[in-house]
């Protein structure tokens, strides 16, 4: 699939988010997350096995400020900063053109308090949804 | 016109009728991470981006969120545009139609300096712009 202008639609707590389809790798259901033994960065503290190998596995839901009792069991595989990492959420919507999505810019009001994490929507039928940017958003992990 | 007057459940209140834009009908609403406890999330209106703010919290009246039936008033302030959710719409007053004066201690408590006396009761005016700033600084 021509990845160009395509958009993976995932949800954490029901709300909708949108990543670039460039750095998908692959996407894992009913997947087993195991510790992280030696995390180069303190807060990836889990792992699961992709392919024979063990790479990080993020759960960003205590740094977006949202509940997270329930354990998530999907994931999406991706290639950052040329590294895999897999980002865990609830459910896989889709995979959408850019044409399906409106982009629109946070008001300043809110930009003040999602900044760095996001700045944009993206609006599918009327619903809008978090950009998310996954080097952005691993590197601020880190820096949290 | 002078101002709208709304109830949140029990509670009157009254938005001066210049910055309000429009008020919509149980508009489809959504959260959103990282908005923090002020607002409950966010309704598109015509393309854009409406905070709706969680009178709920600034009332600590127990509620929170947005009730099945509900209107958000659309108010514009130098922040940018606002909603104000409402459980009841009870009036928009044209000018001369009721009477303001200073607010007692319940209004204050609400952020308001006045009310706007009609109908037989008292709608605190309340202050976006001022409320805005005390959460900005909460």
């Amino acid at each position: 699939m021509e990845t160009a202008d395509r958009y993976l639609v995932f949800r954490l707590e029901e709300i909708g988010f949108v990543l670039h389809l460039e750095p998908l790798q692959e996407i894992l259901e009913e997947v087993s997350i195991e510790p992280h033994q030696e995390p180069d960065i303190a807060e990836i503290t889990m792992a699961l096995q992709y392919r024979g190998k063990r790479i990080p596995a993020f759960d960003f839901r205590p740094s977006l400020d949202m509940a997270s009792e329930n354990a998530l069991t999907s994931a999406i595989v991706l290639c950052v900063g040329g590294e895999l990492k897999a980002f865990l959420v609830e459910a896989v919507e889709g995979i959408f053109k850019g044409g399906d999505l409106i982009k629109m810019e946070l008001p300043p009001l809110l930009v003040e308090r999602t900044r760095p994490w996001f700045e944009q929507l993206l609006l599918k039928n009327g619903e809008p949804l978090v950009l998310c940017t996954p080097e952005r958003w691993v590197k601020e992990l880190a820096r949290s | 016109m002078e101002v709208g007057l709304f109830e949140w459940y029990r509670q009157p209140f009254a938005l001066p009728f210049d910055g309000l834009r429009c008020v919509l009908g149980t508009p489809a609403s959504y959260p959103l991470p990282l908005i923090g406890m002020w607002f409950s999330g966010v309704v598109i209106e015509q393309g854009r981006i409406i905070p709706c703010f969680d009178l709920g919290r600034w009332l600590h009246d127990g509620t929170c969120g947005f009730p099945e039936t509900w209107f958000c008033a659309v108010y514009a302030t130098e922040f940018g545009e606002i909603g104000i959710p409402a459980t009841h719409v009870v009036g928009l007053m044209p000018k001369g139609s009721g009477a303001k004066n200073a607010a007692d201690d319940a209004g204050k408590m609400l952020g308001a300096s006045e009310v706007f006396s009609a109908k037989g009761r008292d709608f605190p005016i309340l202050d976006i712009e001022m409320m805005i700033r005390s959460m900005t600084c909460a």
